[in-house]
């Protein structure tokens, strides 16, 4: 069970700038934007698919009246989707600076990795992996990633600690 | 619909169940499993007058029933299949039976009822999967381009029907519209554990448990417990 932290090379005006001017404003006004796999590299962000699970994700925090956003231009991206039980979640980019915003997030999170795992097995539900990316802007605009790779198991007593980072 | 046709669509799954009963105390598994098909059509029938009316409340809980059901007839096929030593078949049903189970305690959270036998038969489900030995299994990484909503029949993205609840007596499912199949791989861990692998001269209905505890071993102590298992299958329902 580990948490990291970093500053990321790219800004938020950085990864706003790829998207077309129209959308542009619509995107920068909401909450949340849910991006899509290997956002840092600016030059192929365009041919990047999103992780599984992010359209109910977006659903679900906006049924909470988040204001939620995929990353995506007018095109619809891909969803990169494993048949495999491990839950690799998308990458969630917080706009908003409420708390409250992000106790959400975390918490559907938390209910669909409790769903899911529900169908397992004690012994599998040790060994099922659990991948998650936040990301929080700063006032000047430089962003800070911030990853859990671990037992999806263990995740029910990470989201305390991820709720007040 | 006259209330008539209701009560007399009633009757016949109380009559059904009856009979059902009576089969498992003579232990007849395929009579179990033909009478709860007979009991699914019925119940399938009378959602049908619900969801017409627009009564949400009750086609959900018609829903209801029709996944507990299933996951009793997947569990009767499971044990007819383990008596006769089709182990893997087993597998793939008692899956599927955990699947209806568990799908049924979604829609009865989203209802507003706590069904504690239902969560039992899950369970039980589970401990009957942890006896089976290890086994490999197929698992495909697909990029999907396109997921239609099976309530509205609108792209998945522009409706508000979120994928596994509940709408007026129908499971909302993302059918999948256009997409490329990327890689295959092999896990101990997949999505749909009925994607088994089996050794190409192995019977699939028997299963090739092929994992690292493989062995006959292992699969003589499944059969010692056998009549176990069986006391288990009856005690379902």
């Amino acid at each position: 069970m580990e948490i990291e932290e970093r500053k990321l090379k790219i800004t938020l005006d950085d990864l706003l700038k790829i998207l077309p001017t129209e959308k542009r404003g619509r995107l920068k006004s909401s909450e949340i934007l849910i991006l899509p796999m290997k956002f840092e590299d600016l030059e192929k962000i365009d041919e990047q698919p999103f992780r599984d699970r992010v359209i109910e994700i977006n659903k679900l925090l906006r049924n909470e009246n988040v204001k939620s956003e995929l990353f995506e231009g007018d095109i619809h991206r891909p969803i990169l989707e494993f048949r495999g039980f491990d839950f690799l979640m998308p990458t969630i980019l917080f706009l908003a600076t409420d708390p409250n915003i992000r106790s959400i997030a975390i918490n559907i999170i938390s209910q669909m990795i409790y769903d899911g795992l529900k169908f397992l097995s004690k012994k599998d539900k040790k060994h099922t992996p659990l991948e998650l990316e936040f990301v929080k802007v700063s006032e000047d605009g430089t962003l800070t990633s911030i990853k859990y790779k671990g037992s999806a198991e263990d995740f029910g007593e990470i989201s305390k600690k991820l709720k007040i980072l | 619909m006259s209330v008539d046709k209701i009560g007399s669509l009633i009757e016949k799954i109380q009559i059904n169940e009856l009979q059902c009963r009576d089969n498992i105390k003579n232990k007849n598994l395929n009579g179990c499993i033909s009478e709860l098909c007979e009991k699914l059509d019925i119940l399938k029938k009378l959602k049908s007058i619900f969801q017409k009316r627009n009564d949400e409340k009750t086609a959900n809980h018609l829903l209801l029933e029709e996944l507990i059901t299933k996951g009793e007839i997947s569990f009767f096929k499971f044990g007819e299949a383990f008596v006769r030593s089709k182990f893997g078949r087993a597998w793939d049903e008692v899956h599927t039976s955990l699947n209806n189970y568990g799908f049924a305690g979604e829609v009865a959270d989203q209802i507003g009822l706590k069904s504690k036998d239902n969560i039992a038969k899950f369970e039980k489900c589970k401990e009957i999967i942890e006896q089976f030995p290890q086994q490999w299994f197929g698992s495909l990484e697909t990029l999907i381009k396109k997921v239609e909503c099976s309530i509205c029949g609108k792209d998945m993205r522009e409706c508000n029907h979120i994928k596994g609840r509940a709408y007026n007596g129908e499971p909302c499912i993302a059918i999948v519209r256009d997409m490329e199949i990327i890689g295959l791989s092999l896990t101990t861990n997949p999505l749909d554990p009925r994607c088994r692998l089996v050794p190409v001269d192995s019977d699939y209905e028997k299963g090739g448990f092929i994992g690292s505890d493989f062995g006959k071993e292992k699969i003589k102590k499944i059969m010692k417990e056998k009549s176990e298992i069986e006391n288990l299958i009856m005690g379902m329902l």
